[in-house]
């Protein structure tokens, strides 16, 4: 290695540090960069400004939205309260002005995506959107651009909260939780029957609210993150940045990725294997600590690579919290293992495939396979073997008439006369013993 | 200490980015830290794709010098020399912006 490319490295490590200190906040002075490496303070002036213009602009795109706050008018709308903030964005209750007045939910998108084309996806989608007409989805109505250059959509305010939340206050047992998804599942179906795919289904977009005393889950977003994703072709820096601010955790392995591969249903199914995962198990397949932690590509590697644990697999390595969870259930902490293994265990591992060929082709596919389940038949996730399809049909028609049903079988069997083949019984027994 | 070099000065840069924001109303400083972004943005969109792809790896990405190297499938040294160039014409881009970034100084 010659001298320039030493000097090469080195001032690549000292940018980097410079701009890691940028992002914790700190405000480092090139001067003291410059007067402790010398040699280099002529390219370290040169190119050091323009390193701390990226990061602090840096820090604005992922800063919160600071222009709209309550009070703020957008076009027809008001903003009345803060109600929630996630990766892109920040959501509001507001009022609507006119031509009617009511309530809705307003998601300010944080800045740096290219407003113009989010908007111009939107309306793509937009006559899409309102074919869509179903109680458990959640309405998108209006789209549009705020006075500081932001996008924002307007949708049904939906009062609820996650549906991994309304489970366990309500100690929902594991079969409860089955059907409740199975609901979620028949909202998304809807939407697959109209091409819309949702990408980011994930606990916080599914709300559980109470209509007329009955908790129905609600899906909110539709439609939301095909605006903000870009075709390979037009994806802009900043959009392939603030796609990945949205949570990895329910990411299928093709839209983590990002390689350009076209999306289609079956990343929904994914998203909806993680969410029957976490009903479950309470977790997810992914650690979330150890995917908050990892860089962009050591993440890419775990949901690409990485095969997660079975559910009931997680179930018994959990530890403490196990009991926890298993109170959340109602479920004994010892048995609770048990209600997944096998069938269950198959189906959740199914739509978690990493390959999307293997996984299940449409949402209705898991679903069925989940009905199945809680019906005690058998499940198609696994290619069953006799031993296993008969062991389903012992539990499905009870123990005692299955033994009935097999005795009768036999007794038929040894009643049949059997036919003696030409040169009587030992011939038969030769003939086998030379096969 | 020798001056800083030509083009992009140091003072200008810190007065910019530095700016209080107790001593600047919040809606101006909103506007001038747009202004800012639309700049960069635009300098990043009009760069070749190869200078772009490593400055949003580094910066945007938040990579590390060896992540970036095994992203771009290259030699960390070449990929250091690869990051260095590509941020030297990102600054000449923003000096031959009309008024540079003195422009935007309130």
């Amino acid at each position: 290695m010659n001298d320039e490319t030493i000097e090469q490295l080195l001032l690549a490590d000292l940018a980097e540090d410079f701009a890691r200190r940028h992002r914790i906040g700190e405000r480092p002075l090139l001067e003291e960069y410059a007067l402790k490496y010398s040699a280099m303070a002529g390219e370290i002036r040169e190119l050091f400004p323009a390193i701390a213009l990226i990061e602090q602009n840096q820090t604005t795109i992922t800063s919160k939205t600071e222009t709209e706050r309550p009070g703020t008018l957008i076009g027809r709308y008001k903003l009345l309260e803060q109600i929630g903030e996630g990766g892109f964005g920040t959501v509001f209750m507001a009022e609507q002005l006119e031509p009617v007045r009511r309530t809705v939910a307003l998601k300010v998108l944080k800045a740096g995506m290219d407003t113009k084309q989010v908007i111009a996806r939107f309306e793509a989608e937009r006559q899409a959107l309102a074919m869509m007409d179903h109680l458990k989805i959640a309405k998108v109505f209006d789209a549009g651009e705020t006075a500081s250059c932001r996008s924002f959509f307007v949708m049904e305010l939906v009062h609820g909260i996650a549906v991994t939340d309304h489970c366990d206050q309500n100690r929902l047992t594991a079969p409860q939780r089955l059907e409740l998804f199975l609901q979620i599942y028949r909202a998304v179906q809807h939407a697959h029957g109209k091409g819309i795919i949702h990408r980011d289904l994930k606990p916080s977009n599914i709300l559980v609210t109470l209509h007329d005393g009955i908790p129905v889950p609600k899906v909110i977003d539709f439609g939301i993150a095909k605006a903000l994703e870009d075709p390979l072709t037009e994806r802009t820096l900043f959009t392939q940045f603030a796609q990945m601010v949205g949570t990895p955790l329910y990411m299928s392995p093709e839209q983590a990725e990002m390689s350009g591969l076209n999306l289609d249903i079956r990343c929904d199914v994914y998203s909806l294997g993680v969410l029957l995962y976490e009903l479950l198990t309470g977790t997810t397949p992914r650690d979330r600590d150890r995917l908050k932690k990892a860089s962009q590509v050591e993440m890419r590697r775990i949901i690409r690579d990485e095969e997660p644990p079975r559910p009931s697999t997680r179930l018994c390595t959990m530890g403490d919290k196990l009991t926890s969870v298993s109170a959340a259930r109602q479920a004994d902490p010892r048995r609770i293992g048990n209600f997944f293994r096998d069938e269950l265990d198959w189906v959740v591992m199914k739509a978690l495939d990493k390959d999307r060929q293997r996984r299940y082709e449409t949402a209705s596919a898991l679903a069925a396979d989940v009905e199945r389940y809680l019906a005690n038949e058998a499940v198609q996730a696994c290619p069953p073997t006799l031993r296993y399809r008969l062991r389903k049909f012992v539990r499905k028609i009870g123990l005692r008439s299955s033994m009935y049903l097999l005795s009768c079988s036999l007794s038929l069997f040894c009643w049949r006369p059997l036919p003696v083949p030409p040169g009587g019984i030992c011939a038969t027994v030769r003939h086998d013993a030379r096969k | 200490m020798s001056p800083p070099g030509p083009g992009l000065s140091d003072a200008t840069t810190y007065a910019i980015v530095e700016q209080p924001a107790c001593t600047a109303t919040r809606a101006s400083e909103a506007a001038i830290q747009d202004e800012i972004k639309l700049r960069l943005q635009q300098a990043l969109e009009g760069m070749d794709s190869v200078d772009r792809e490593v400055l949003a790896l580094r910066h945007f990405e938040q990579l590390t010098s060896a992540e970036t190297a095994e992203v771009l499938q290259i030699e960390e040294r070449a990929a250091a020399k690869r990051y260095l160039r590509a941020l030297k014409r990102l600054k000449d881009i923003l000096e031959a912006m009309p008024g540079g970034l003195l422009a935007l100084q309130p």
